[in-house]
């Protein structure tokens, strides 16, 4: 089609009514955010973020499950909002989800075939029930299942990782231009988790790009690509997975980053939980950085304006005042001294 | 040495089912030393929630505990068998001696209840006799979870995942248990959230003197709390050593797969190998050892003999033949592939791949 990227997210935010926890300001579960996928090639994205940040909103939004308040996505330049029939057919087909724990999208009085069944009839993948059959075993047979050691069962006879696998089958059989992942490892062991995510790898290989969301970041970094953090609906840093976990620039990603568990028996966290780690309970003001409530580095100006996106270093931003005049080379560690205002 | 706190003898739990008996827990034995976090791991469906439900005596129908011993001592010289006391004797050991914290239960607490009421009925329910007593332990019980006594006037959706799941370790210490089984408490719960209920369990065994059974998939969990741990694999016990030594050089060839498909960050990005093959059904295990179907180190006595647990060096034990037959060289060469090779599934993905790519040739968007 056109050169414009796969997706486009543009100052996309959705406020829900009452907030949360009973507090009564509206609560802006997606504030302005600003992404853009798939720009030069496939490619996988990570969405980080604690509990209640906003991600699995957004999740929605970009599968057509739910609309912004404010802003547009873009499906190859154009707008989701306004796909009718066909087109937007096509995108609900190129935008496919995997959720956490799949059992709830199987309906538990049929057996799992039709989960393979229904693409095929509805996206019309197969001309006859016998080309059917066959890309059904070969689906299951990309994702390491033996037909007939699963077709036939019900979804409470199958392990949590044979349903997981089966929904990447699922995906096998559509081949949409994006996935998105929302918590698709977090109930599963490291065997299967490597498995599933070689399979996404494998996908990507063959121009499939991913939305890959996960309080794991273990896994976002096996994954590699880009890496966007999320906190309380704000985007407040992006840049290559590598540099973010291991260099993590915006205040809020250091705590996230030294929150993650070290699989080394021998390096075990020392001391308690930052302070910064802990939740605070208000939703941030409109003119406040969304982690002033909390950050260690919190200066009078975060209190009374909302930070922009600035450079890191190559193509990582942060939305923090401390980078504010940064020249791109900084390295993240100079700035563990909070700068004078 | 001082008595272990709970000991586990071949313990069997079977689900029966039109299809057969489904031998989920199939004779595990394993020791829980005072004052210790012993870790639990091993993949989906291998039996570990059965097993402390075996522990527990929670098994539900159609699920029954086939046979062993489970001897409680907590901090007393002397044991009781739990699966040999009467159903009235069980109730009173039951958060009194020996507490659980369930798989999913911070998310089981009652909406309509305040935390309050929800924990003054548990202790109530466990046996607690007076009712201002408990009232006045709440404080100190959400203090020793790291949570503020005003806690106590919420409902559960005021709190996060990781406050719900402190509240439900606060409940399962209420009557002073020697020993406290928890089950997946992390799982599905941020990474700060993960570190707080991980640092609150550690500051309970501090602070109360409790020995923990704790259960995970998540080896880096295991790698931040527990001291030992033990590898489960289709029902049974296949690893138990001190937890360093575990993850530095895992002797059973499952381990050593396990440990291998763990991610580093920081650490060179390669394709990890998983552990290839299917996890085998509780309705028929393989036979001989039930790793073997997968084991890339298998030979003609794994498919014959049931390999037991042995000691290898002091406070480790394995279950494989590669030991029994003295061939460690290969094991060691084991541990070098699987630390450090290339993953097959990639590559055999990619010619399946290929070919059904051809064959769809043109139909994409129809
Ligand atoms: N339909 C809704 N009505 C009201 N509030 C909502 C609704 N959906 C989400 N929220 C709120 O929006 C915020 C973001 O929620 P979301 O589910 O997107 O977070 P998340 O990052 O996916 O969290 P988790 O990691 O726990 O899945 C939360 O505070 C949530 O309570
Ligand atoms: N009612 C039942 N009938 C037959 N099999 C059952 C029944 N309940 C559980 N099982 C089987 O018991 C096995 C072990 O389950 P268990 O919950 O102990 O595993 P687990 O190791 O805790 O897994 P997870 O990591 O997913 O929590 C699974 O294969 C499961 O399918
Ligand atoms: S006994 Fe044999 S099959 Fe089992 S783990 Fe050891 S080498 Fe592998
Ligand atoms: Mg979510
Ligand atoms: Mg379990």
């Amino acid at each position: 089609m056109s050169e414009a990227p796969l997706l486009q997210v543009q100052h996309l935010t959705r406020t829900f009514a009452g907030g949360h926890r009973g507090q009564r300001l509206a609560l802006r579960a997606n504030d302005e955010i600003d992404l853009t996928l798939g720009a030069s090639g496939p490619e996988i994205v990570s969405l980080v973020g604690e509990s209640g940040s906003g991600k699995s909103t957004l999740a929605r939004i970009l599968l057509g499950l739910d609309r912004p308040s404010v802003g547009r996505v873009l499906y190859h330049g154009v707008d989701v909002a306004k796909l009718r029939g066909r087109a937007w057919w096509q995108y609900r087909r190129e935008v496919q989800a995997v959720f956490q724990d799949p059992y709830g999208i199987y309906n538990p009085f049929y057996r799992v075939d039709r989960v393979l069944d229904r693409p095929v009839r509805h996206f019309r993948l197969a001309a006859s029930r016998r080309e059917a059959d066959e890309k059904i075993d070969g689906a299951l047979r990309a994702v390491d299942l033996r037909p007939q050691d699963v077709l036939g069962r019900f979804p409470h006879q199958l392990s949590g990782g044979e349903r997981q696998r089966i929904m990447l089958a699922r995906l096998y059989l559509i081949r949409p231009r994006l996935i998105i992942a929302d918590e698709p490892v977090s109930m599963i062991d490291a065997a299967l988790r490597t498995m599933f995510l070689n399979i996404l790898l494998d996908f990507r290989d063959q121009g499939i790009s991913c939305l890959f969301i996960t309080h794991n970041l273990q896994t976002a970094y096996y994954l590699g690509g880009r890496c966007l953090v999320l906190y309380r609906g704000r985007m407040v840093e992006s840049g290559s997975i590598d540099e973010v976990l291991q260099e993590p620039a915006h205040p809020y990603t250091r705590v996230l980053v030294s929150s993650i568990p070290s699989p080394d028996p021998t390096q075990r966290w020392s001391g308690e939980l930052p302070e910064a780690a802990v939740e605070s309970g208000s939703p941030p003001g409109p003119n406040e950085c969304a982690f002033a409530q909390r950050c260690p580095h919190v200066m009078e100006r975060c209190r009374s304006e909302r930070p922009s996106h600035h450079r890191v270093s190559g193509d990582r931003e942060a939305a923090c005042l401390l980078f504010e005049d940064v020249v791109p080379a900084a390295k993240a560690t100079d700035l563990d001294r909070p700068k004078p205002t | 040495m001082a008595a272990p706190a709970l000991v586990v003898h071949g313990l069997k739990v079977y689900y029966h089912t039109s299809r057969g008996p489904f031998r989920v827990v199939d004779g595990v034995q394993l020791e829980l030393e005072q004052d210790e976090i012993l870790g639990i791991a091993g993949e989906s469906g291998c039996g570990k929630s059965t097993v402390v439900e075996g522990i527990l005596r929670l098994v539900a129908p159609p699920g029954r505990i086939e046979a062993g011993r489970v001897l409680l001592y907590g901090n007393r010289a002397e044991a009781v068998d739990v699966l040999s006391l009467a159903e009235e004797a069980m109730r009173r050991i039951r958060w009194t001696r020996l507490a659980y914290v369930p798989q999913g239960s911070m998310n089981s607490l009652n909406p309509v209840l305040r935390v309050r009421e929800q924990m003054l009925d548990a202790m109530l329910d466990h046996g607690a006799r007076s009712r201002s007593e408990c009232l006045d332990r709440i404080p100190i019980l959400l203090r020793a979870v790291g949570l503020t006594p005003s806690t106590a006037e919420m409902h559960p959706h005021q709190l996060s995942g990781g406050m719900r799941q402190r509240v439900v370790i606060a409940n399962s210490i209420s009557l002073n248990p020697e020993v406290v089984v928890a089950d997946e408490p992390t799982t599905g719960l941020d990474v700060h959230a993960q570190r707080q209920v991980l640092e609150t369990l550690l500051r309970v065994r501090r602070e109360h003197r409790v020995a923990m059974i704790f259960v995970s998939h998540d080896l880096a969990v295991h790698a931040q709390l527990v001291d030992r741990l033990v590898v489960m694999y289709a029902g049974q016990v296949m690893e138990i050593g001190p937890v360093v030594p575990m993850f530095r050089d895992p002797r059973h060839p499952y381990s050593l797969g396990l440990v291998a498909s763990m991610v580093r960050i920081g650490g060179p990005r390669r394709r990890l190998f998983g552990i290839p093959g299917l996890a085998p059904s509780p309705l028929e295990w393989p036979g001989g050892c039930r790793f073997h179907p997968r084991c890339p180190y298998a030979f003609d006595r794994c498919r014959e003999v049931v390999p037991v647990l042995q000691p290898l060096e002091p406070g480790r034990w394995a279950a494989c033949h590669l030991y029994a037959e003295g061939l460690t060289d290969r094991l060691a060469q084991a541990r070098r592939e699987m630390l450090a090779g290339p993953a097959a599934t990639g590559a055999r993905l990619q010619e399946v791949h290929a070919v059904d790519q051809h064959a769809a040739g043109g139909e994409y968007g129809e």
